[in-house]
């Protein structure tokens, strides 16, 4: 039976209104006794990763009406980060995940939808529509709307990072504003998301490893034939998992969750993975700590030379084999079990073993024998600034050890015209506090920063820490999701201008150097300054978001 | 990918055109999709 959700609403006598209106909409007679497929879409008008998802979802509801079930398109929202980074647009962000993922909680169960497909695109789309699939738990599937293609200027390649970092090259004089404007022009040439292993990137990988989307779903450009054609794929392919019965609960397994963290760790993937992972485990009472994924950063090595601190893009590894020629090397290696179970109805290695590898003679992946670091880029820091931990981003570019000065900021905005002026400097650790959860609220990302950083050369001579989070675009010596955030009174609320502050990677180490003494003298007169909000989104947001370590998910 | 689609979604429709040369040629070298369709993954 595969109307067993809605044939409450088509097959009991007395519920009147509902077949009416169903009749209303243009279901037929026949219909009625069909499944019904919630296909939700965060297609929207005014963001390249989003533009073009409403007409995936026209494909995707052909092809599921193909496949002889109902397809109902509904639609819930979306936040550009590109657009609204550096502003206080950014608080609502993070927020946006779960109101996506309560959005699609909401139609699915109100309509008494048999499954759900989810057509998605920016960075918190993906998790977003994975939570509310894992709290449904009925048969889903997500389908991402595709990376968009490299920009090009004067023969060099361009992404949004471009854009961004061409700012800080402007402000250091390093460029004059025709040339920053010409970048800017080029640097986003259409939809989808952003090119390269940033967030959007990273969580489609996540999910497609986790087997809650088809093969290659993550790495088909947004425009390409490719991507059109898994839209058409999808009705069989969720009829197939409705017949079978194959729910998320099936595929969104503990082993599942580590398989996803191993092949974002191979492909240098983003910081906010941890985050909107453990959020999604949640959903589906997969215990998943941040602990697990230092485990898995040890045992995992950094392969894949992809922005934003390598030279390729997302299309790139496509052109070589996509993720699931990722997944066939890594399973060869045993760095992830084959065994899970995805949403083709099949396990990931019987997946795997269908399809090629990487290409011969590619250079985007490297052999893991001579890997671009041995271990995880990913790492989960301690200390006395960070009881409750917080996450790295080190490539190994940018070293395992930095010491320095503290220059605290409790603003991104001060940040920002402090760089602008020039005051921040070589062998600065730039602090950034009140950015957390729900200090911020919504731990807004720090890319303008970290990008005004890079652009000014400082890249490798400045750390930063911050409670807030950073784009997947961000790279440097960079430590972020810092808890206890600052609103709540972690340490990082007493560090004083020129205190100094240790990272130590090595030893997953990050401390402020003062006596415990002092430290606890500083917390005893602190005093928590007011919210930032007092109604509305964010207001709500600030009440019932639990820490960065722990998701910051809102319905626990 | 049928013609059309994506064409009005372009905010420049000149870069919209150098990309789509480089795609299609993309496609046709790779067509990973052709061997997912080959396979048995995906059979209702």
């Amino acid at each position: 039976m595969l109307n067993k959700y809605s044939s409450k609403l088509t097959q009991q006598r007395s519920q009147v209104g509902s077949q009416a209106m169903l009749y209303g909409v243009g279901l037929t007679e026949a219909d009625m006794n069909k499944a019904q497929v919630g296909i939700a879409s965060t297609g929207w008008e005014g963001n390249t990763c989003n533009m073009h998802l409403n007409d995936l979802a026209v494909e995707v509801k052909k092809s599921v009406q193909a496949a002889d079930l109902i397809g109902l398109i509904f639609h819930t929202i979306g936040v550009s980060d590109g657009i609204s980074m550096g502003t206080e647009g950014m608080n609502y962000s993070l927020p946006s995940r779960d109101i996506i993922a309560d959005s699609i909680e909401t139609v699915m169960r109100a309509q008494w939808y048999d499954a759900n497909i989810s057509v998605v695109g920016c960075d918190k789309n993906m998790p977003g529509s994975v939570i509310a699939m894992g709290r449904l738990n009925r048969p889903s599937i997500m389908v991402y709307g595709g990376t968009i293609h490299p920009g090009f200027h004067n023969g060099r390649k361009l992404d949004i990072v471009s854009a961004f970092e061409s700012y800080g090259q402007f402000v250091a004089k390093e460029t004059d504003l025709k040339d920053l404007k010409n970048v800017l022009k080029h640097a986003c040439p259409g939809a989808g998301a952003c090119g390269g292993m940033y967030t959007a990137n990273t969580m489609a990988s996540a999910i497609e490893t986790l087997g809650m989307s088809l093969p290659y779903s993550s790495s088909n450009p947004a425009i390409s034939d490719e991507k059109q054609r898994e839209c058409q794929s999808i009705g069989n392919a969720i009829r197939t998992i409705l017949e079978k019965d194959i729910k998320p609960k099936d595929v969104m397994t503990r082993q599942a969750f580590e398989n996803a963290i191993a092949v974002i760790i191979a492909l240098g993937g983003s910081t906010n993975a941890v985050m909107h992972l453990i959020a999604m485990a949640k959903a589906v009472d997969v215990v998943l700590t941040i602990d697990d994924f230092q485990t898995i950063s040890n045992r995992t090595p950094y392969l894949a030379d992809l922005k934003p601190s390598g030279k390729y893009v997302m299309e790139e590894l496509h052109k070589v084999g996509g993720v699931p020629a990722v997944q066939k090397l890594l399973l060869k290696e045993q760095l992830i079990d084959g065994s899970c179970l995805t949403v083709t109805g099949n396990s990931l290695a019987e997946n795997i073993d269908a399809l090629p590898g990487l290409m011969e003679g590619q250079t985007v992946i490297f052999p893991v024998s001579n890997p671009i670091k041995k271990t995880g880029h990913l790492q989960i820091l301690y200390g006395n600034l960070a009881r409750e931990g917080a996450v790295a981003k080190i490539t190994g570019k940018e070293g395992t050890h930095f010491s320095g000065p503290a220059k605290v900021f409790d603003s991104e905005e001060a940040c920002l015209k402090a760089i602008e002026d020039g005051k921040v400097a070589s062998g600065d650790v730039v602090i950034i506090r009140y950015e957390g959860p729900k200090g911020g609220p919504g731990m807004r990302e720090m890319l303008s920063i970290t990008a005004a950083i890079m652009g000014a050369g400082l890249g490798k001579s400045v750390a930063l820490i911050t409670d807030g989070r950073f784009s997947g675009g961000t790279h440097g010596f960079v430590v972020g999701h810092v808890t206890p955030e600052a609103q709540l009174g972690g340490a990082i609320a007493v560090i004083k201008n020129g205190d100094q502050i240790t990272i130590d990677v090595d030893n997953h180490t990050m401390d402020l150097n003062i006596s415990e003494q002092e430290l606890e003298d500083r917390l005893s007169q602190w005093t928590a300054p007011g919210l930032k909000a007092s109604k509305g989104v964010l207001y709500k947001y600030i009440k019932t978001v639990s820490s960065a370590s722990e998701g910051c998910v809102t319905d626990e | 990918m049928s013609e059309g689609i994506f064409d009005f979604r372009f905010a420049n429709c000149d870069l919209a055109q150098s990309v789509r040369g480089t795609i299609w040629k993309a496609v046709n070298q790779t067509s990973l999709w052709c061997i997912l369709e080959k396979s048995e993954l995906l059979r209702p």
